[in-house]
């Protein structure tokens, strides 16, 4: 049996804090590479070789003076530059 | 008051008053020690040279971390109960002077230890202009002539002849919430230096700014931290393998005060403390293992349970369960604490020197 480890690209609020005023948002953002090349996916699987996609998990802290909604943290994100796709 | 003397400016403000313990000069006071909190670093890698494919190895150290300012310590003399009050003289003014702050008062017998956390390391260092009630001064004097009151117990509140605090400036200034702004890192690159704006306080302007000297207690702190990790597994060149790294990198900050001008007062952090711990497993192993291909052939000669065997062999790790454990690295994350307005007084060195 071998292991296909899925993750999924995409973001979350692991801590959300209402300190001073100032809305403290801690998100944890994934991002993956792209699905792999089809002979090589395949090869893996006839190998029994355990495989993922190259993942990475950033912490990012953003500050609002509001409750943001999902789109503003999303916008917040973009800002930073986050891409969900890591570029092979 | 049915007695005493109480003596007003002409805005009402209380200069004197008998019934009060006015804080008299203790002496200046320069540091007898200076230590840093030793920084909290370490990780575990597990098979991790000569990983092929991407496996990241940088960065394992204190690298891209912001340096850490330095702790003064002081032993401060006073015959009594009541703390005494230090004013700090900085190393340095203007726009590019580090922050400092008194960040412990603490009595053991008849001397108070005394800690100044300064943002930075510099070779000058701060020196205390300290304060105390008059009961708590066993300074004598020769003068004959001045102003002495006495509160109804018939204790002296307040001589002339001992250099009374003067505090021509007071004000109130409120730290910066977080302390590091924007991005946090980016990979296994930290970003956590001061880069808050400096808070600002105006106040009356006086004639020289290296004069000034100011009691403003270090009340605030914030604690920031980053995570990244990357995971891979897969093939590569013929050969299976399997990684994970997770890090943590944190920063705990504390406030600290600066002399900006002969006008303005500032509010900013220093790190106090910091720490970064990782962790990294990895696998590597050819496709065409030497055992494997014994595992095999016994696979071949005696049936499936040890086929299976073989093909459990090939398969390559898998680190699901590689992230930095949980501790207590630093007391909360991601926020500040203590940010309320802190109480600031002002007063000139030469009034004592």
């Amino acid at each position: 049996m071998i292991n296909e480890n899925s993750i999924t690209a995409g973001w979350k609020i692991v801590n959300s804090e209402l300190n001073d005023g100032v809305y403290l948002i801690t998100v944890e953002a994934t991002s993956c590479e792209p699905d792999f090349e089809e002979v090589l996916h395949a090869q893996m699987h006839t190998d029994k070789v355990d495989h993922t996609h190259l993942n990475s998990v950033q912490l990012e802290l953003f500050e609002f003076d509001h409750n943001p909604t999902t789109a503003e943290i999303q916008s917040a994100l973009d800002g930073r530059g986050y891409n969900p796709v890591i570029p092979r | 008051m049915a007695h005493g003397l109480l003596v007003k400016n002409a805005s009402g403000d209380i200069l004197i008053d008998s019934d009060f313990s006015h804080y008299h000069f203790l002496g200046k006071h320069t540091h007898s020690s200076v230590t840093q909190v030793p920084d909290m670093s370490g990780g575990d890698a597990a098979n991790t040279g000569g990983i092929g494919g991407n496996s990241p190895d940088q960065n394992k150290g204190m690298q891209n971390m912001p340096s850490k300012g330095e702790i003064y310590i002081y032993s401060v003399s006073v015959n009594g109960t009541s703390p005494p009050l230090c004013f700090i003289k900085p190393t340095s003014t203007g726009s590019s002077a580090p922050y400092t702050g008194i960040i412990l008062t603490k009595q053991t017998g008849t001397t108070w230890e005394i800690r100044v956390f300064q943002s930075t390391v510099t070779s000058a260092s701060p020196v205390l202009y300290c304060f105390a009630p008059l009961s708590q001064i066993s300074n004598s004097t020769s003068s004959t002539h001045g102003l002495k009151t006495f509160n109804s117990s018939g204790v002296a509140t307040f001589d002339s002849r001992f250099k009374p605090l003067r505090a021509p400036v007071a004000g109130s200034i409120t730290a910066p919430g977080l302390a590091h702004t924007g991005s946090l890192g980016s990979t296994w690159t930290v970003s956590l230096s001061v880069n808050a704006s400096s808070a600002s306080a105006s106040f009356t302007n006086q004639s020289n700014a290296n004069d000034l000297i100011y009691y403003c207690p270090s009340i605030a702190h914030a604690c920031q931290k980053y995570e990244y990790q990357q995971a891979d597994s897969g093939y590569y060149s013929g050969d299976r393998f399997s990684w994970h790294r997770s890090d943590t990198w944190w920063c705990f900050y504390r406030s600290g005060f600066r002399i900006a001008s002969t006008s303005s007062f500032q509010a900013n952090y220093g790190v106090y403390a910091r720490g970064h711990f990782y962790k990294h497993e990895a696998n590597e192993s050819p496709w065409y293992n030497p055992n494997n291909i014994f595992a095999g052939l016994l696979g071949f000669l005696f049936g499936g349970a040890i086929f299976a065997a073989f093909f459990g062999a090939i398969s390559s790790s898998s680190f699901t369960n590689v992230n930095v454990a949980a501790g207590n690295y630093m007391p909360y994350t991601n926020s500040f604490r203590n940010r309320s307005a802190n109480s600031f007084i002002i007063s000139k060195a030469s009034f004592y020197d």
